[in-house]
């Protein structure tokens, strides 16, 4: 399982198979929830190119590498506008950005404020692209906890299904045993909490 | 053949025995995954595409009926003939979004014009893996 920062995704390349760029990557979409990634917003290349102009459906995306995000044809894009207004409600949650806001664990206690989103792509017939933790800046609360080093940003592994409203995020308490530092050790530590709390694929 | 040693040839009339210009660019079509002209240089005048069915690739001269052989290109081979979908030295994407390399060159058949492999780096990439040839990237079939 290859995790990755959501912010990682960004500027990065959308590509045709007729080998045409069709935009960049501006922001990440989520599905009502937030457990996985729903769409790309894509925007024009080049820096004064502004917003996002269209929505990459995950389930158009052919292939995701490190170089680009690709397509099997432009087209398979619809306009932002377009895309938000038919998921309706949905996508104004899934839409929502959830950088900021308060991590809560179920037994209420503040641990920090998300800084990233992590998401795993899980390779099979088909693309999947599940959140699956944060990326959080934490509170002194915190502190006592192992892993967390001054000023650092931690990982915390969530389940598949969580609770997660304007204001904050709930992750269960026993995420905490799970906290680290390091990405490339993050996969083992979700695959590890999702076997023992449910939720793994 | 690699299309680094076909540039440069000389293209030859067989009606007049004159010499009517220089192979300069392979022009390759990534649906039929085949060199379908080769635009050349040094041709006086606007007519400087020679399809590929109008001509024999020899080892030591290309050779076609006439000067009236030479197109200008349009449509969909305009398109191909764009100099923004040159294929050497593009970078090389495959469909899981990663990058290969650039292609360094291109074995085709001097028969039919078919792509063998697309050189990249190092590694040769099968003809039949082409899937698109754009302004951004040549785009290949996963391995």
């Amino acid at each position: 399982m290859t995790v990755l920062r959501a912010s990682e995704l960004r500027r990065r390349p959308v590509v045709t198979y007729a080998g045409e760029a069709a935009g960049v990557v501006t922001d990440v979409l989520y599905a009502t929830g937030g457990g996985s990634v729903a769409a790309f917003a894509v925007g024009h290349r080049g820096v004064l190119s502004g917003g996002a102009q269209f929505a990459l459906p995950w389930e158009h995306v052919a292939g995701f590498g490190p170089a680009a995000v690709m397509i099997r044809a432009a087209d398979l894009m619809v306009p932002i506008g377009t895309y938000l207004g038919a998921v309706g409600d949905d996508a104004s949650a899934g839409a929502r950005d959830v950088t900021g806001s308060t991590v809560l664990t179920d037994t209420g206690e503040a641990i920090g404020e998300v800084t990233d989103i992590l998401v795993a792509l899980v390779p099979g017939t088909s693309l999947q692209a599940d959140v699956v933790g944060y990326e959080i800046a934490p509170s002194p609360s915190l502190a006592g906890d192992k892993p967390v080093s001054r000023g650092a940003r931690v990982l915390i592994p969530v389940p598949d299904t969580m609770a997660v409203s304007a204001q904050h995020l709930v992750v269960p308490d026993a995420a905490r045993a799970y906290l680290t530092e390091d990405l490339g050790t993050f996969g083992q530590s979700v695959a590890q909490f999702r076997a023992q709390f449910g939720g793994g694929r | 053949m690699l299309i680094s040693d076909g540039r440069g040839r000389r293209v030859v009339s067989t009606n007049s025995a004159e010499t009517l210009g220089i192979v300069d660019t392979f022009i390759v079509d990534p649906e039929l995954r085949r060199v379908v002209a080769v635009e050349l240089s040094k041709v006086a005048g606007r007519f400087t595409v020679l399809p590929w069915e109008r001509l024999a690739f020899g080892a030591d001269a290309v050779t076609t009926g006439g000067i009236t052989d030479l197109v200008v290109p349009e449509g969909y081979l305009a398109v191909l003939a764009d100099r923004h979908h040159a294929v050497l030295g593009k970078r090389v994407l495959d469909t899981a979004g990663r990058e290969l390399g650039s292609v360094r060159d291109v074995d085709i058949d001097p028969t039919s014009g078919a792509v063998i492999s697309l050189l990249v780096g190092d590694v040769a990439v099968p003809g039949a893996a082409l899937i698109g040839i754009g302004t951004y990237a040549v785009v290949v079939a996963a391995a």
